[in-house]
């Protein structure tokens, strides 16, 4: 097999002074294979940079050089060299080669359950480290310390490199779950002014009975009880007192309303991140003074593995300013729309037993006051011990 | 006594001719100043105190930068001829070419 780096050119050489010309070869120490004398000729091979100066002794001895070279990769590339193309792309390729095995060129995220990737990249982002940042400026161990101390939720991070992967594993705080103070002594107290109308106690000494009024604060179920022998006992005092009581909440909205509605317009701008990098392929600035934007990411994918490569498309939506007026229907709909939400919200847990509404508009407003007639659970807790 | 001076300061500098002959396929050869004849079926080289004469068929040199050289081929004869004591036809033979 040829040297195919260096290059073998066949040389057959032809005169009357064949032995001195291969003695002053062999005087010159250059490698010389494949020789052999066959009439009046020397064939053999030499390596391409050696053929200068085997042409120079030829002349000198007046031989005649005929040669060839053989197909080695070496001269493949040489017989390329004027194919600009080529070359330049070969560079590229050497180039982007050497350049995206020493960046980060993706962060890939591990571990994180409750921590969004998007927060754990941008605390990366503000320590320095980002797509594109070279591995050798990335201090593992300070950065690992940095961003554990920048995110609350985290009690562990790693990095290591993979490739031109930056990973980042996280292992998340597990939360302490709450205490229950089931056992603190307490007793319990009137949420509102309301009639009892059902008990049920579980711990603690009743203090009032069915059809009994109480004001907000008044107690209910003791939780400091004595015995015959002036003994006392505190228990956490426990029970469901059910009462009717008023409860009432205001609804107000006005009739004029600056509001953003679309015009219709929409513009397209595209942008192609890669590895982290981001190129417009649009010219100027969006030109709308009111405008919603969606962002949609189209990551490249070669049978079935996503590449780097991501098509960023924001789609402008032009909105304009306007001020409506609503009539005192429309207002009133969309006020009782927000009482249901939050009798939904607020009061489920309760049974309404009667609802009064009652209007109040002037020129800019119209306010809607709900009087609720509700029965539900009407104890609060209240410690006994204060720390 | 000259001979044997020289014999020494030969043996002493390692420049004595040296040979490694590796079945009939291959023979190295240290030492060798020039090659007198070099064809596919004969081969003729002049160390420092000998001549070598190689006979055998498709036999091809090989690399002589250190003062060496490998001769491959089916090598089937090996001749020394001390220096000063070659036949007279062997040095027609050379000086032919």
């Amino acid at each position: 097999m040829k040297n195919q780096l260096r290059g073998c050119i066949k040389i057959n050489v032809k005169g009357k002074n064949l032995y001195q010309f291969i003695n002053a070869v062999h005087d010159r120490r250059i490698g010389i294979f494949q020789q052999y004398v066959k009439g009046n000729s020397l064939s053999a091979e030499i390596y391409r940079n050696k053929l200068k100066i085997i042409k120079s002794i030829a002349d000198e001895f007046d031989m005649e050089l005929k040669y060839f070279e053989y197909d080695t990769v070496s001269a493949k590339i040489i017989r390329q060299r004027r194919r600009f193309g080529l070359i330049i792309g070969a560079l590229i390729v050497i180039g982007a080669s050497l350049y995206f095995s020493n960046v980060v060129v993706t962060i890939e995220i591990q571990g994180n359950e409750t921590v969004s990737s998007d927060l754990i990249l941008t605390a990366l982002s503000e320590i320095g480290i980002k797509e594109g940042i070279p591995f050798g400026q990335i201090n593992y161990i300070r950065s690992e310390n940095q961003l554990q101390t920048m995110l609350d939720d985290i009690s562990w991070v790693g990095m290591h490199r993979t490739g031109h992967r930056l990973v980042v594993e996280i292992t998340e705080i597990i939360p302490k779950p709450d205490m229950l103070k089931n056992r603190l002594p307490c007793n319990v107290v009137a949420a509102y002014d309301a009639e009892i109308v059902d008990f049920s106690v579980r711990d603690g000494q009743l203090m009032k009975k069915i059809g009994d009024y109480v004001f907000a604060g008044d107690m209910l179920i003791n939780g400091v009880t004595s015995d015959s022998t002036g003994h006392v006992t505190l228990h956490h005092a426990m029970g469901s007192i059910t009462g009717i009581y008023k409860n009432s909440a205001d609804f107000q909205g006005s009739f004029t309303k600056e509001r953003m509605t679309a015009t219709g317009e929409t513009e397209k701008r595209r942008k192609l991140k890669l590895f982290g990098l981001e190129i417009p392929l649009y010219f100027g600035r969006n030109h709308y003074e009111y405008s919603s934007s969606e962002v949609l990411e189209r990551p490249f994918s070669v049978f079935g593995i996503q590449l780097p490569i991501v098509l960023k498309t924001t789609e402008y939506t032009e909105l304009s300013r306007s001020e409506t007026t609503l009539s005192a229907d429309e207002l009133r709909a969309e006020l009782m729309e927000k009482i249901y939400l939050y009798e939904q919200n607020f009061l489920d847990e309760c049974e309404i037993l009667e609802r009064k509404i009652t209007e109040d508009e002037n020129a800019d407003t119209l306010t809607l006051t709900v009087e609720y007639r509700l029965k539900g659970d009407i104890c609060k807790e209240k410690e006994i011990l204060i720390k | 006594m000259f001979d044997n001076l020289t014999n020494s300061v030969q043996r002493a500098f390692f420049l004595e001719t040296v040979f490694h002959v590796s079945g009939n396929r291959e023979l190295i050869i240290e030492n060798c100043n020039k090659i007198l004849e070099c064809s596919d079926v004969f081969m003729s080289l002049s160390s420092t105190s000998l001549v070598v004469q190689i006979w055998g068929s498709e036999l091809r040199a090989f690399d002589y930068k250190t003062k060496g050289l490998v001769i491959r081929g089916k090598i089937s004869h090996i001749e020394l001829v001390e220096r000063g004591k070659r036949h007279e036809k062997s040095a027609e033979g050379l000086h032919k070419d």
